[in-house]
């Protein structure tokens, strides 16, 4: 099979210089800007400032289209700017989509092929909406952002009418992570308060599971695309994998040397990559737990006790594009880097670009656009369209192998007994990467 | 002459210089036969750049010397995964080098487990 050259050519859209113009305008403080977010429909940013007066608020910007070349006044605009009573330190949007982006398949394969698992969401509306109950909230039909704040609040706008809708008050510390599943309006918080709460916005906001089981902070969590897998990171090495119908702990992942500060899930739920301070990437396999690969971003690699300690590269945030082509990382060495995620040649990166005082990469779930926060209170946007040319139709084998994994759900054990022979399994799971 | 067995065949009635047909060496179609005898006919060129292995089926020596027929027996491929092999390579064809954003391909859950095998085999 011929090697096709991947050219990564991130270039930087016209529509950033106006939203620098607008993150820079003299209402706002430069702030550090840790976390964005980009929504499921790709065309909101939510960013978090603070303004003159050192009142904390979040910039909805809209724009239809982040890749238009006559920039206008009205191709990007702020569309809501929200107050908030305290800082913010992460943001979420949640919309809830159709049922068909999720495949609930209940009927069993014919006995020589895998048995078909239950898709956790089939149990999930047997037990939060009745229909009959009367709703106070109603999350079915718009777009909404979650604002964690650092005095333990849950703010949750609605995005269409700019209202405060709920608020969402449990946790007696910052909460640092949130995370909307894909299509239930679940959320998940983390804190630094050492727990980790689930809320089902379908039953008003109702706090449904509170995991504690650690002593130190947690900082991110995040859904699996298929919801049933939920990832938390946090430091002293900490990842692991709860199973989201019985919460249940699946893994507890052993490599990383130093705190573990961002997560991000292929498409289809197989792969998780985790960014940690000790200066690499890894990438695990969701099935198994064994780690599939490493990233390095110091090379030569660091002595333990420096990717344990202060090393100057700080992996801070990564994200994967879609189709699982790249990884997108965030280090503090001020670079951004690109590697190719499921070639089976090499981990090193294919393209790195100098950014400084960068904290944190967002792409747009329909893979043209990637935003990069640092420092100085600035966003800057970049297309990926220059590498998806670049482009090809992937193999039928990786398009089998990625719908075995999304299908399996739940029963993902299962995937180590299908009835084919043992390097097709090995595919499927990854391993040969 | 096209054979009559159950099947898509490609007719020699219609004008051979618009669709091009199933003889000789550089035929526009290629016919590719499942397990179970149903006969597929699709472009010569999509099956060629997407498979190695049918590639090799066509100029190799030896027991997959069927260069003359135009046909491939495909032994191991029932039909129902066989048509998802031939859709796909309509979609590589389709999307190869293309600048609009490249659908997923749909795989239904029933033959997901058969197409990886067929694929694995076909190296494409």
């Amino acid at each position: 099979m011929s090697n096709i050259v991947i050219v990564v050519q991130p270039s930087i859209l016209p529509v950033s210089q106006l939203l620098r113009e607008k993150c820079n305008s003299p209402d706002f403080l430069t702030n550090n800007i840790w976390k964005i977010a980009f929504s499921p429909c790709s065309q909101y940013l939510a960013i978090p400032k603070q303004d003159i007066d050192g009142q904390h608020c979040v910039l909805v910007v809209h724009c239809s289209d982040w890749h238009a070349k006559n920039v206008t006044e009205s191709t990007m605009r702020i569309h809501n700017q929200f107050n908030c009573t305290a800082a913010i330190w992460s943001l979420a949007f949640g919309q809830r989509t159709s049922k068909s982006n999720l495949r609930i398949d209940r009927r069993p394969f014919d006995a020589s092929t895998l048995s078909t698992p239950t898709v956790r969401r089939g149990s999930l509306d047997r037990r939060s909406s009745l229909p009959v109950v009367n709703r106070r909230y109603d999350f079915s039909k718009n777009l909404f952002l979650a604002a964690g704040l650092a005095s333990g609040k849950i703010e949750i706008w609605n995005i269409d009418t700019g209202e405060l809708i709920l608020v969402l008050k449990d946790h007696q510390l910052t909460v640092c992570g949130l995370d909307f599943t894909s299509c239930t309006m679940q959320l998940a918080s983390c804190s630094h308060d050492t727990t980790i709460k689930l809320w089902d916005l379908f039953d008003d906001g109702n706090m449904y599971k509170t995991l504690n089981e650690w002593t130190h902070a947690i900082n991110t969590v995040k859904w699996s695309p298929d919801e049933t897998i939920l990832c938390a990171v946090g430091p002293y090495e900490l990842v692991v994998l709860f199973n989201t119908t019985t919460w249940k702990e699946l893994f507890r992942l052993d490599g990383h040397l130093h705190t573990v500060v961002d997560c991000a899930f292929s498409s289809d739920s197989a792969v998780l990559v985790t960014a940690s301070y000790d200066t690499r990437v890894l990438m695990w396999s969701t099935t198994t737990g064994e780690i599939l690969k490493g990233f390095a971003h110091k090379i030569p690699k660091p002595l333990k006790i420096y990717a344990g300690g202060d090393n100057g590269a700080f992996v801070r945030s990564v994200a994967i594009t879609k189709s699982n082509q790249f990884l997108i990382t965030a280090c503090d060495d001020n670079k951004v880097r690109w590697f190719p995620l499921l070639s089976d040649q090499s981990s090193s990166m294919i393209y790195e670009q100098t950014e400084p005082n960068v904290l944190y990469v967002a792409t747009t779930p329909d893979g043209n656009t990637m935003a990069v926060s640092n420092r100085n209170g600035e966003v800057h946007l970049f297309s990926t369209l220059s590498t998806l040319s670049m482009n090809q139709p992937s193999s039928l084998k990786c398009f089998c192998r990625s719908a075995i994994n999304t299908y399996s759900g739940v029963k993902r054990k299962d995937l180590l007994n299908l009835p084919i022979m043992r390097p097709l399994i090995n595919y499927v799971l990854y391993k040969d990467i | 002459m096209p054979t009559d067995t159950a099947g898509v065949t490609a007719s020699s009635a219609t004008p051979p210089n618009l669709y091009g047909g199933l003889e000789g060496p550089d035929s526009m179609y290629l016919k590719l036969i499942s397990s179970d005898g149903h006969e597929f006919v699709v472009r010569r060129d999509f099956a060629v750049i997407a498979s190695p292995t049918i590639k090799n089926m066509l100029s190799g020596p030896g027991q997959y010397s069927e260069s003359q027929p135009n046909e491939i027996y495909l032994k191991d491929i029932p039909s129902h995964v066989l048509i998802n092999v031939c859709r796909y390579f309509a979609y590589k064809a389709k999307y190869t080098n293309s600048s609009i954003d490249i659908p997923e391909f749909p795989i239904d859950i029933q033959v997901v487990l058969e197409l990886l095998v067929a694929s694995d085999f076909l190296d494409c």
